[in-house]
């Protein structure tokens, strides 16, 4: 254990196991360890000041490959943990000088910690994604038929108001059905939290929908089962589910702004 | 899984406390979202997948 290095965070747990972590790679390669208080255990990295001190950590996570493999392997090591016990994962980027000042937050914010912890117990994170279908948009419900009378430029402007028409109607209902979907979902879910849709761009889905639902493991089954159904019911909305994930989405009360 | 959802969740999720070295939350909210926009060119996802 370096003097020098400093304290990768990956989460707080109540327990670690080692042998969870055994071969998997975290941040910069390096192993995952407990440090551990009475009651809670955090788990970290060691890793070098050259790469993670402050400056460098800035200018790094302007590198979308730099944050790429690091969101991957913080992730790999979260994954593990949560596969025997529950965990609060932490966000990206939250290092501290050594041990002792890891024990001093834990000590600090044991309750909130706790609280967190008894939230997430027993549940699991699923992520639902809704948009507008492509099939949905591009298949304007037959146009009528040209008379032989209109010129080209009328003619065209018809087929595009159709074509436009197709779209607005596709986007309206895909919303409603996305509306209907989203509280299925909730109603089946012990917590939900929406991150903002994606932007729409040239080529990418038209995003209506992106949400976290924190389901309890006895109801999975009935979730994936709501999920599958709502796809095969929906003509304009597409569903895309993701998951298991560690409760991410769900961390809010051990969070604490800077003093 | 798709990297947009990762930093979804590892950016924008997640506990947050101000360690030592953690990076200001205004700092990696703004990374949040220059990234999210760069993500969504398919260019840049094809070559993530690749790389």
């Amino acid at each position: 254990m370096s003097e020098d290095g400093l304290r990768w965070v990956y989460a707080v747990a109540r327990t670690f196991d080692e042998h969870a972590v055994k071969d998997v790679r975290g941040v910069a390669g390096a192993p995952a360890r407990a440090v551990e208080t009475a009651h809670l255990v955090a788990v970290v990295s060691d890793v070098d000041s050259a790469e993670f001190g402050s400056d460098q950590l800035r200018s790094n996570f302007e590198d979308l490959d730099w944050v790429a493999t690091v969101a991957r392997a913080h992730d790999e090591i979260v994954h593990a943990i949560a596969r025997n016990t529950a965990v609060i994962p932490f966000r990206l980027g939250t290092v501290y000088t050594d041990d002792e000042r890891v024990r001093e937050v834990l000590a600090e914010r044991a309750s909130e910690f706790n609280a967190a912890l008894d939230f997430v117990t027993g549940r699991i994170e699923w992520g639902v994604k809704i948009y507008v279908r492509p099939d949905a948009i591009a298949s304007p419900a037959g146009g009528r038929t040209e008379s032989t009378k209109d010129g080209a430029g009328t003619a065209y402007l018809m087929r595009r108001r159709a074509q436009l028409t197709a779209r607005e109607t596709a986007t309206q209902d895909a919303a409603r059905e996305a509306e209907a979907a989203h509280a299925h979902l909730t109603s089946i879910a012990a917590a939900v939290h929406t991150y903002p849709a994606r932007e729409w761009s040239p080529g990418a889905q038209a995003e209506i929908l992106n949400a976290a639902y924190l389901v309890d493991e006895s109801r999975t089954e009935e979730f994936r089962g709501a999920v599958a159904e709502l796809r095969d019911g929906c003509h304009a909305a597409g569903l895309d589910l993701t998951g298991p994930w560690p409760p991410y989405s769900f961390t809010a009360p051990a969070s604490a702004a800077a003093p | 899984m798709a990297l947009i959802d990762l930093l979804d969740r590892v950016l924008g999720g997640g506990v947050v406390i101000a360690g030592e070295i953690t990076l200001a939350i205004e700092d990696v909210d703004l990374v949040h979202v220059s990234l999210r926009a760069v993500i969504g060119s398919a260019g840049t996802l094809r070559r993530l997948a690749d790389g």
